[in-house]
């Protein structure tokens, strides 16, 4: 089997990418996936989160020119089953460094396929904006997990990408938007959302909650379930995840504790 | 994986102690659990410094290690432990397995009891780097809570770590202890099994002051050793190797004592011959249904897709074929004819093979074995320039013979000859015989594949598709036993050329 490549896209910042991520990531691995989670985000807070090093020998410079291969700098997380492929800082020009190869905008597909039988899922969290890096993104990923928090400005940011790829057949992915940061009390959030959903039947209905559980994350540098499992976020990113699996008709592989490295009897 | 077995248990505090000092160390729950070990009835896996283990929880985790420094190199969730496996299951392990096996089935060589405390080791942001687990083996045998009778530490690095997992285990690195296989020997002084004790390679230390009569017994006995051993193996069914070893055994203990004359009383010799006689008739259709059955497959790759289908009812009849023939084997040797047989050859052969026939023993053992060498060496010179352009004929098949008969001896005596030469001309009659075996088995599985035809079409309702499939198979063998064909001259003039001519003067020339 070869994996199936997701991305955690937005062009704006701070909605609940990286944050997603990881917590999809973790609840994909509980369920049998075998994942792979690159942060490419220079501000590295994915990696921040799974307790690993930044940076990569040679930086992305090495690595778009294939001088480097991926599968040299990916790093076992602390959750059987789930590897990390580490920001560097460097990526803050990865754009460059794509524009300055062939097929530029399918350099990330192709720096994706060595690692593909390893894995059934790499998760991309990417750096906000849209740019040759997001261009990447959108041709090597088969679907864009896109958190949106319920204002007018996010949903029009949305309707935009989704006009855009309309012109683009190239790109297959599918968009897969899902509300984020929610508070409910706000009555402005409640009606976005119903306009948008009725208006986006792509809408993922399962969505994340405004907490500070979530923002936690920094602090115990861990994935939610690991430390508030029975928290309502928690609990939110787990529904996501089978929401992603049905969605996209994937079946969680059935895998035994050997298979995705963990010792010991079960 | 990397893994060290500690001299002594008490070296296991000061090691976690040093490991402390570099990182962060949180036990975490001990366990306990059942490990069960496999291997070929010929220790093909250990030969090749491989050891097959299962861990026999609920979840059970087949390990394919490396003996030394490598450590892990598969492992593999399998759905259960097994007595015995003809084919292993697993994506990765079942193909690397089959490999190593080369198709003899793996056997459980029993299971020990071990005791596992695991470690993680993190680093100061509390990135788990490695897993650490203590093993005690446990001979439970005793009743009890069992005793330690080996301690090994295992390393699990992480992807991405894998230097640290290194650097942990350098306290215990022991330039003595390049071969260690962590639990493994300990497991198997447990379940008293010795690596490595079962081979058919003949092998057999023999010295030039014996006389033929005492070396060629110790050779028999070895064989007949190797006969006694596989009758298990054979009864069970549990692969095609132990009759296979069984009657290499026959087929040699029959040629050796025929081909090294005036050595062993030729009254006894007369019946000795006669009891191989039969035990080769009675073993052979078992055999050829063996090797039929487990090269079809790679034959039947060259056909097309439904043809390979039509081959079905083919494989299908084999297999009852098989079976009948495997009944009747056994009933044979469970027979008082074979259990007499076997006592008295043991019983004969322990008299030649003592002191007291060492006053009449045929003269020196390496004269003996010289001039029965040096004389097939001749025969298979002229049977060589008698099988023509090697085409499959009468000749041919009597060349066949001749290298097998001249293989037996140079096998049986190797151990009395310089080894370079000898194993030197034994490869080179391999190469021959490599082919010689090609261009008349080629030629068999024609004329069975005839046989086969006509009983299928004599049995009626068997589709044409069955009947085209075996014609193009027949085609398919007549095309390889050509090819073999073209092959004959070349490596029979490689085998005649001056180089192992002249490592056969210089072995065996003073015989002539």
């Amino acid at each position: 089997m070869t994996a199936r490549v997701l991305a955690s896209y937005h062009l704006k910042g701070g909605v609940g990418k990286t944050a997603a991520a990881v917590n999809l990531a973790y609840s994909a691995a509980r369920r049998g996936w075998r994942v792979l989670l690159w942060d490419l985000d220079p501000q590295a807070a994915a990696t921040f989160y799974f307790r690993v090093e930044p940076g990569i020998k040679g930086g992305a410079k090495k690595l778009v020119a294939e001088k480097r291969e991926l599968r040299d700098f990916i790093k076992a997380t602390n959750y059987a089953g789930l590897d990390l492929m580490p920001a560097d800082f460097s990526y803050r020009n990865l754009d460059l460094y794509l524009g300055r190869r062939k097929k530029s905008e399918d350099r990330l597909g192709r720096l994706l396929e060595p690692v593909r039988g390893d894995y059934d899922l790499i998760l991309l969290d990417c750096a906000p904006g849209i740019s040759l890096v997001s261009e990447n993104v959108f041709r090597a990923a088969d679907a864009l997990l896109m958190p949106l928090i319920p204002t007018f400005l996010s949903t029009r940011a949305y309707e935009r990408l989704q006009r855009y790829f309309a012109k683009r057949p190239e790109i297959t992915a599918h968009l897969l938007p899902y509300f984020s940061m929610v508070d409910r009390r706000r009555n402005l959030h409640k009606e976005v959302m119903e306009d948008f959903a009725r208006a986006h039947p792509e809408l993922l209905r399962a969505c994340v909650g405004y907490a500070s559980m979530v923002e936690l994350m920094g602090r115990f540098r861990a994935p939610l379930q690991t430390y508030a499992a029975s928290s309502e976020p928690a609990r939110a990113f787990d529904s996501l995840w089978l929401e992603i699996e049905s969605r996209l008709g994937l079946d969680a592989p059935a895998r035994g504790r050997a298979d995705i490295g963990i010792p010991g009897p079960a | 994986m990397f893994q060290r077995t500690l001299s002594s248990q008490r070296r296991f505090r000061p090691f976690l102690d040093g490991v402390r000092g570099d990182f962060q160390v949180a036990r975490e729950p001990p366990f306990r659990f059942r490990r069960s070990y496999y291997d070929t009835f010929d220790w093909r896996l250990y030969g090749e410094d491989c050891t097959l283990e299962i861990d026999e929880t609920p979840a059970p985790n087949a390990r394919l290690c490396a003996i030394g420094e490598s450590g892990l190199l598969f492992e593999e969730s399998i759905s259960a432990a097994a007595p015995s496996f003809t084919e292993f299951p697993g994506r990765k392990l079942g193909p690397e397995l089959a490999r190593l096996r080369r198709q003899r089935a793996l056997l459980r060589l029993g299971a020990v009891e071990v005791r596992a405390s695991p470690y993680e080791i993190r680093d100061r942001a509390g990135k788990i780097l490695a897993h650490l687990v203590k093993e005690q083996v446990i001979d439970a045998s005793r009743g009890g809570r069992g005793r330690t009778v080996a301690t090994a530490v295992r390393v699990l690095p992480l992807r991405g770590y894998e230097r640290v997992a290194k650097r942990i285990l350098k306290g215990l690195d022991d330039p003595a202890a390049r071969r260690d296989d962590g639990s493994f020997g300990a497991a198997m002084r447990v379940l008293h099994r010795r690596p490595g004790d079962y081979t058919s390679r003949l092998r057999v230390p023999l010295r030039p002051g014996q006389t033929a009569r005492q070396a060629l017994a110790t050779v028999l006995l070895f064989l007949l050793d190797v006969v006694e051993r596989n009758l298990e193996g054979i009864e069970a069914d549990l692969d095609a190797e132990f009759l296979h070893d069984f009657r290499i055994s026959c087929r040699r203990s029959r040629s050796l004592f025929t081909q090294v004359r005036g050595v062993l009383p030729p009254a006894d010799l007369a019946r000795f011959r006669d009891a191989f006689a039969w035990l080769s008739t009675l073993t052979s259709p078992r055999r050829d249904l063996d090797v039929f059955l487990l090269v079809l497959p790679e034959h039947a790759a060259g056909l097309e897709a439904d043809e390979r289908a039509a081959l079905e009812p083919f494989r299908q009849l084999l297999e009852v074929e098989r079976a009948r023939e495997h009944q009747r084997l056994l009933a044979e040797l469970r027979s008082e004819r074979f259990q007499g047989f076997r006592r008295d050859w043991r019983a004969f052969l322990l008299a030649s093979a003592g002191d007291a026939a060492a006053e009449d023993g045929g003269g020196p053992v390496k004269a003996a074995a010289g001039a029965a060498i040096w004389r097939v060496y001749r025969r298979l010179l002229r049977d060589g320039r008698a099988a023509g352009a090697g085409g499959y004929s009468e000749a041919l098949h009597e060349l066949r013979k001749t290298s097998k008969k001249l293989r037996y001896l140079l096998e049986a005596f190797r151990t009395l000859y310089p080894e370079d030469d000898i194993e030197a001309v034994i490869a080179a009659l391999r190469k021959l015989q490599n082919v010689l075996g090609d261009i008349v088995d080629c030629a068999v599985q024609q004329s069975y594949l005839r046989e086969w035809s006509a009983a299928l079409a004599a049995r009626g309702g068997i589709p044409e598709a069955t009947v085209g499939a075996l014609a193009v198979l027949g085609t398919s063998r007549e095309v390889a036993g050509a090819a073999a064909q073209r092959k004959f001259r070349g490596r029979f003039a490689a085998f005649t050329g001056s180089q192992t001519s002249a490592r056969m003067r210089r072995l065996f020339g003073s015989a002539r």
